[in-house]
């Protein structure tokens, strides 16, 4: 949808272009919503290495590398993600660059994607690096070009926070031209500013302080900053999409727009607070800004008023400003029942799921679409809190309980995850002469954030295939001896072999393989139907937690209506009936139901 | 009819994963860009799947700040599913209009009857046949259009600029079943108009 050099774009897409336009020669990420379309957008532009990183900490690195080699380089991440790199992102404020390189972190408010709702503005207070904020899809494009400008100008990593609605919205963007072909420099040895010995570290260190106070000053003039001038009597200080909230919302206040939420540029808001008869200060979740602003010495009216859970929109900002208190965030009429995301029909999940239900053990999870079997009808994991942390917090419960839990103790995690962040703490496990069993949810890609390669499925974010790790040998290699690979569609299966891992003394992996149902488009040959006079309405087969299993009345008692829209045809019902009321069918072309499920229904 | 000048207004698209939600939107940015407004469009990504909530926000006219808007800011809400419908009503303007499908999945939570229906009867809701419509033309996938069809008798665009919009992008061979379903959409809309006027609302 292009109008000559205006494109309707995502937030996600303008910051690709940008660093397209930047010349951006190396791209990294790993996958994680409100950014993963940033790096598939970047993958699709010419000359440009993009790589699906193992973890944040690793896209982090190379990134960090190419800039070392002199190349402009860009990683990507969501919020959680930098906290996973935070370590080489702290570092290398040290360092600094060569060639210019920008971090893009992804918030996400209202956590409609996350396991929680941090405010990543802190890091560029806590590391010292400048933070740039977009608040639209055209600033989005234009601030990764002034980043790249900025970080090579001041030898500084520079970080760009967006956050899922600026990554989601789409709104106009004046695009420039193509880059002039770059040659990165190589690298050039600097051993006072690439080897962080201690005594490098403090003379470093030195020359960031001296950076910070520049980059201060620097912000006073820069055009990211700017004021709007309209009624005085109140000056609205914000950054972001709050700004586009607080102009839809107070179109006739006066605003101080800060493109750069870290340092500040603090003469040109003293200068703007003067002007005004009180200074609001209105921004997404932390007072980040505003506490910044008090310690200036300038009285904040709007203090306490802007709610700090949940996103913002102009309604809450404009109800919240007149109570003169945060509006809570609503979580939606408890009268209409919600849409939780389920796991797919035919899933290998869900005989996962049924088999740990019936064996009854505590699950420590981790993150991914297997996440789904903490809920109904499993309720199988006990919990959850960050990428690769179920091994690790598994074993610590067992340590803590010795005997008592001895048997039952059980931690999944994905292929991609175990990849990412659950290495460590398996060798860990092994060292530590921990029994915890481990279950392996390998289904070939990362799913949950839209089927993108890892070094499990050896695919790459350009389109390079190869054969990924094998999963088995790098277990074993561990020190792992006992490792069993099942087929999740046989239920019985599964179960024996996870009873028989949780008995095992020491540890135990495994390992549930069968390639995500979305990864093939396979043909449906069979599905499940029910003989109506069989059914005793014990309802095993809903335990199964397949979508495609609805719930009927027959003869007073609940049945299985199995929707054949959605039945792929797994068999895990059949097998969970003890009453042989569910069977495989065939299915001949000319009788297959289709429309069932879109048969108009009224609510009862 | 179309005034570049005009204030922006907002419409709420929602329904079910599959049903073309955010394809719906895309018409409708394409028929504002066509006739010179400005727009912005807000989506959801992330945890919707097949037969899960989707919805999307598209604002057109100026002057236009916020991709989106909050409780009792949606001018139009485009329901494809009558439970999203009901979902989304917070976000309308109590002067605004609800124009739905008539069309019911019901979510997982009532059918394992653990909650109850809620009621339908908001008078700012309007319902139309579009599925049975689209099952007519053997087009169950092309209920979207239908409803955009819809959708159009309620805003500012000219009949070029949907002509555009129309013609943008599409399959050539569901292009003839789209068209025709959009066009009952806009007739059906505009009898109900005539029948019982509600303004656009403002």
């Amino acid at each position: 949808m292009k109008s000559a050099q205006t494109w309707l774009m995502s937030g996600n897409q303008a910051i690709a272009r940008g660093a397209y336009e930047a010349g951006v020669t190396v791209a990294t990420s790993y996958p994680g919503t409100p950014c993963t379309e940033i790096l598939e957008s970047i993958a699709r532009h010419p000359g440009i290495e993009a790589l699906w990183s193992t973890n944040e900490k690793v896209a982090y690195e190379v990134a960090l590398g190419a800039s070392f080699a002199g190349a402009r380089a860009m990683v990507s991440m969501k919020h959680v993600g930098l906290n996973v790199a935070a370590d080489p992102l702290f570092s290398s404020v040290y360092t600094g660059v060569n060639g210019g390189l920008v971090v893009v972190v992804g918030d996400d408010p209202s956590a409609a994607s996350s396991q929680n709702e941090q405010d990543s503005r802190h890091y560029a207070r806590a590391a010292k690096l400048p933070m740039l904020e977009p608040s639209d899809s055209q600033e989005a494009r234009d601030l990764v070009l002034a980043a790249f400008e900025l970080s090579e100008r001041f030898d500084t990593p520079v970080l760009v926070r967006l956050t899922t609605r600026i990554c989601h919205s789409k709104t106009l963007v004046r695009v420039g031209d193509p880059p002039e072909p770059r040659t990165p420099t190589g690298f050039i040895r600097d051993f006072d500013k690439y080897v962080l010995l201690p005594r490098q570290a403090i003379l470093r260190h030195r020359a960031l302080e001296a950076r910070v106070e520049a980059l201060a000053q620097y912000a006073e003039a820069a055009d990211w900053n700017r004021v709007e001038w309209r009624d005085l009597r109140v000056g609205v200080i914000t950054s972001g999409l709050a700004y586009q909230y607080v102009r839809e919302a107070f179109p006739h206040l006066s605003v101080l727009k800060l493109g750069q939420s870290w340092p500040l540029p603090a003469q040109k808001i003293r200068e703007f607070a003067a002007q005004v008869d009180e200074v609001w200060v209105i921004e997404e979740l932390d007072p980040f800004l505003e506490e910044q602003i008090k310690a200036l010495g300038i009285p904040v009216a709007s203090e306490g008023w802007i709610p700090r859970v949940g996103e913002l929109t102009p309604e809450r900002i404009l109800h919240s400003v007149e109570q003169r208190a945060p509006q809570p965030m609503q979580l939606g009429d408890p009268s209409i029942p919600g849409r939780a995301p389920r796991i797919c029909a035919g899933c290998q999940y869900l005989g996962v799921y049924t088999a740990i239900s019936r064996i009854g053990v505590r699950v420590a999870g981790d993150i991914g679409c297997y996440t789904l079997g903490s809920l109904e009808p499993w309720n199988a994991i006990d919990s959850v809190v960050c990428m690769g942390a179920g091994i690790g917090t598994a074993l610590g419960m067992e340590k803590a309980l010795g005997d008592r839990v001895r048997g039952k103790l059980l931690a999944v995690i994905g292929d991609s995850t175990l990849l990412h962040s659950g290495l460590g703490p398996l060798l860990d496990l092994v060292h530590n002469r921990g029994q915890t069993t481990v279950l392996v949810m390998d289904n070939s890609t990362t799913a949950m954030t839209g089927l993108q390669g890892n070094p499990a499925n050896g695919q790459t974010a350009l389109g390079q295939s190869g054969p990924g790790v094998n999963l088995e040998k790098l277990i074993a290699a561990l020190g792992i001896e006992w490792v069993r690979v099942i087929n999740p569609y046989d239920l019985a299966e599964s179960e024996e072999v996870l009873r028989e891992a949780l008995d095992h003394p020491g540890p135990a992996v495994v390992i549930s393989r069968a390639p995500c149902l979305l990864l093939k488009r396979r043909e449906t040959v069979q599905q499940a139907h029910l003989t109506e006079e069989a059914c005793t309405g014990c309802g095993e087969c809903f335990q199964v937690g397949c979508v495609a299993i609805e719930r009927q009345e027959l003869a007073g008692r609940p049945a299985p209506l199995i929707n054949h829209d959605l039945c792929v045809g797994c068999t895990l019902c059949v097998q969970a009936c003890p009453e042989g009321a569910l069977q495989p069918r065939r299915l001949v072309p000319d009788l297959v139901e289709l429309e069932t499920c879109l048969t108009p229904a009224q609510p009862r | 009819m179309s005034d570049a000048g005009t204030a922006p207004l907002t419409i709420l698209l929602a329904g079910l994963g599959g049903q073309g939600v955010v394809t719906a939107g895309d018409l409708l940015i394409a028929a504002a860009l066509h006739e010179g407004y400005e727009v912005k469009k807000s989506e959801i990504h992330g945890l919707s799947r097949r037969f899960g909530s989707v919805s999307c926000q598209v604002r057109l006219g100026s002057p236009l700040h916020s991709p989106l808007r909050g409780h009792g800011g949606i001018d139009i809400l485009l329901a494809l599913e009558g439970y999203e419908a009901l979902k989304q009503l917070p976000y309308l303007k109590p002067e605004g209009v609800g124009l739905v499908n008539e069309f019911w999945l019901r979510p997982a939570a009532i059918q394992t009857g653990t909650e109850t229906p809620p009621s339908r009867e908001d008078p700012r809701l309007q319902w139309f046949p579009g599925t049975t419509q689209a099952q007519e033309l053997e087009a169950p996938r092309s209920l979207n259009y239908y409803m955009v069809g819809v959708v159009s008798e309620w805003l500012p665009l000219s009949e070029t600029s949907w002509e555009q919009s129309l013609a943008e992008g599409q399959r050539a061979k569901a292009a003839p079943t789209n068209r025709q379903l959009f066009e009952r959409g806009r007739a059906a809309a505009r009898a109900l108009r005539r029948r019982g006027p509600r303004g656009v609302p403002r």
